[in-house]
């Protein structure tokens, strides 16, 4: 009977430990989950929406999440091969990183160069903590900020100024909105502001949900619905804020795709409003889509489907003019986090499940072109509809994994690790990256 | 939709004294819900399954914490809160199964590949082929290394079933793992 029983010890231990503390959402915390096939604490199928309860290591991950969720909330300023729209507290290659202490109450920003931490931003006021964060220009920043059973987002500014030193909070120029808001997102120009906002009503948490957009001059608020089953996570504006790009989760009820949609659309259904731009293939999930500041182009982060040892996840380039897909590069690992700078040149990703025997991760040597969709010229809208792409993932050996952040240059798809932030799970635990 | 434009309301009541029911209950969720959900994920399979069943303890016990007599009783209430949960996930799967909706597949299972053991991934599908309460007393029993006391406190039942459960679970085990060989 022991060897019986030292079998279910060890194999308790084993299953037991695939869950981590890092990849566990905060208590209250939106259950953004990643995709089926093993995308860590975003968005595994439908969110369910929660009212935060207590300040707990809840950072949304989302577009937050995701911070969210998943490990710490991360920003910086950019790294300088691209001129920055706006300028920004960075130096040459040299940006910041923005982590959520475990109950979400404050930010520490910190040089990704050196790991020194450089300043911290506290939630103003007891009982609240940060939700999301979003920056258009890579120097202003709105943090969304939650309460625990408070069905309300409140809504906060501050300025990185030179060395990523954060400058005091102040009241955003929208205060607050009734609603939980997670992901958010300003425009290049800060004139316009867009986010998700959860509703709160339902207490079993099963609310439909909002895509809006405010005009901050007028404060005159546009907004779309979303079906509850709907799980956004990433959000981005165009630099003058007409177009608001979007992904969603796959669910038993939708298939995972990113879109794009007219700020000046009419009010309706979002998912009947948007164009589809981008679709990762049978049983794959876009994680993350961001468009550039010129509306030319959306780049997503899709994990096809696959075993956890097969998949491999892709960046991936679309021609919104044309619809023409372009795979930048596949990466090994599960991307978490997805944040590019404003000028949408470079990318901080965090990776979990990153080959720990992989120091140095290669994209893919060239760019192979997925199959061009065909111009849709209906809905509304001038952007096309791509149909369904098929990539077969690069298999490789089950390795050793470990959380990374990672450096991506979107044009070229080159990638590198950022190691001087000694990686703590704990630390990142609800991981919104933003710059 | 409320959308407030301007200061009004832009201060929260942040007025607190002592501490909070929140803090208390954010408190046990640092130090808990780690392990919880790792006990609900060995019933269950899957981790947002888990991690609901566990988010969904920690809000009853701040809801009833009121009624909460004796903090050292918070963590019995959470296990008993998490055991109860998983069987109402599994009630609810063995509904959607007749309407073939899917959910995860288990941790152990070849299909999720989120275990390298082979020979463990079979011990734990064994372990599923079990009764429900034989399952919940092997996780509580060698996982939790809980004492057959607490384990029955947990459960609703008496020592004396729990110490029958876990023999007849371990013989039935012991001899399905022989059959495999």
């Amino acid at each position: 009977m022991s060897s019986i029983e030292d079998n279910l010890r060890d194999a308790y231990r084993d299953a037991a430990q695939t869950v981590t503390r890092h990849a566990m959402r905060g208590l209250g915390e939106q259950a953004v989950r990643l995709a089926p096939h093993g995308r860590p604490p975003r968005r595994l199928a439908a969110r369910r929406v929660m009212l935060p309860v207590a300040a707990a290591a809840s950072i949304a991950v989302a577009a937050i999440l995701t911070l969210a969720v998943i490990p710490g909330i991360l920003a910086g300023s950019q790294t300088r091969s691209h001129p920055r729209p706006a300028g920004g507290p960075g130096g040459a290659d040299r940006f910041y990183v923005m982590t959520a202490n475990p109950g979400g109450t404050a930010l520490t920003v910190r040089d990704t160069a050196t790991g020194a931490k450089v300043g911290v931003v506290r939630a103003p006021a007891r009982g609240l903590f940060f939700g999301g964060l979003a920056t258009g220009d890579g120097r202003h920043y709105v943090a969304a900020l939650w309460r625990s059973g408070a069905c309300r987002t409140w809504l906060y500014r501050f300025r990185l100024g030179e060395h990523g030193r954060p400058g005091p909070l102040s009241p955003f120029a929208l205060a607050s909105v009734g609603q939980l808001l997670t992901p958010i997102a300003v425009s290049q120009d800060n004139a316009t502001f867009g986010y998700e906002g959860q509703r709160c009503a339902d207490p079993s948490g099963r609310a439909p949900s909002d895509l809006a957009v405010v005009d901050l001059a007028t404060k005159r608020t546009r907004s779309w619905s979303l079906p509850k089953q709907a799980d956004v996570s990433s959000l981005s504006l165009t630099a003058d804020g007409g177009y608001l790009a979007f992904d969603v989760a796959p669910t038993r009820l939708f298939s995972s795709a990113a879109y794009v949609l007219a700020t000046a659309a009419p009010p309706g259904p979002a998912l009947s409003r948007a164009r589809r731009a981008a679709t990762p293939g049978r049983g794959g999930a876009v994680d993350s889509a961001v468009i550039t500041p010129d509306g030319s182009a959306l780049y997503v982060t899709v994990s096809p489907a696959g075993t956890a040892s097969q998949r491999r996840w892709q960046l991936r380039r679309i021609d919104l003019a044309t619809g023409r897909a372009d795979v930048v590069g596949r990466y090994p690992g599960s991307p978490a986090e997805f944040a590019a700078d404003p000028s949408v040149s470079k990318a901080l990703v965090l990776v979990l499940r990153f080959p720990s025997s992989s120091p140095t991760p290669s994209p893919t040597p060239h760019r192979s072109e997925l199959p061009t969709p065909t111009p849709s010229p209906h809905r509304g809208s001038a952007l096309p509809t791509p149909s369904p792409t098929a990539v077969s993932p690069t298999a490789g050996p089950p390795r050793p994994t470990v959380p990374r952040l990672v450096l991506i240059t979107l044009g070229t798809g080159s990638i590198r690790t950022i190691r001087a932030l000694g990686w703590s799970p704990a630390q990142y635990w609800a991981g919104l990256l933003a710059w | 939709m409320d959308v407030i434009a301007g200061n009004a309301e832009h201060a929260p009541d942040a007025a607190h004294g002592q501490p909070q029911p929140e803090e208390f209950v954010a408190e046990l969720y640092r130090a808990h819900a780690l392990t919880l959900i790792r006990v609900a994920l060995l019933l269950l399979g899957d981790q947002p399954s888990a991690e609901d069943v566990v988010q969904d303890a920690f809000l009853g016990l701040q809801r009833g914490l009121s009624r909460l007599r004796e903090q050292d009783k918070a963590l019995p209430y959470l296990r008993a809160s998490v055991v109860n949960g998983c069987r109402s996930v599994q009630r609810s799967r063995s509904r959607a199964w007749h309407r073939r909706i899917p959910h995860e597949p288990p941790v152990w299972s070849a299909e999720s590949a989120a275990m390298a053991s082979e020979d463990r991934r079979a011990v734990l599908a064994a372990v599923a082929g079990l009764p429900g309460r034989a399952r919940e007393v092997l996780a509580l029993r060698y996982y939790l290394d809980l004492a057959d006391g607490e384990i029955a406190a947990i459960l609703g039942v008496s020592r004396s079933t729990v110490s029958s459960t876990a023999s007849r679970a371990l013989a039935t085990l012991a001899r399905t793992l022989r059959e495999q060989m």
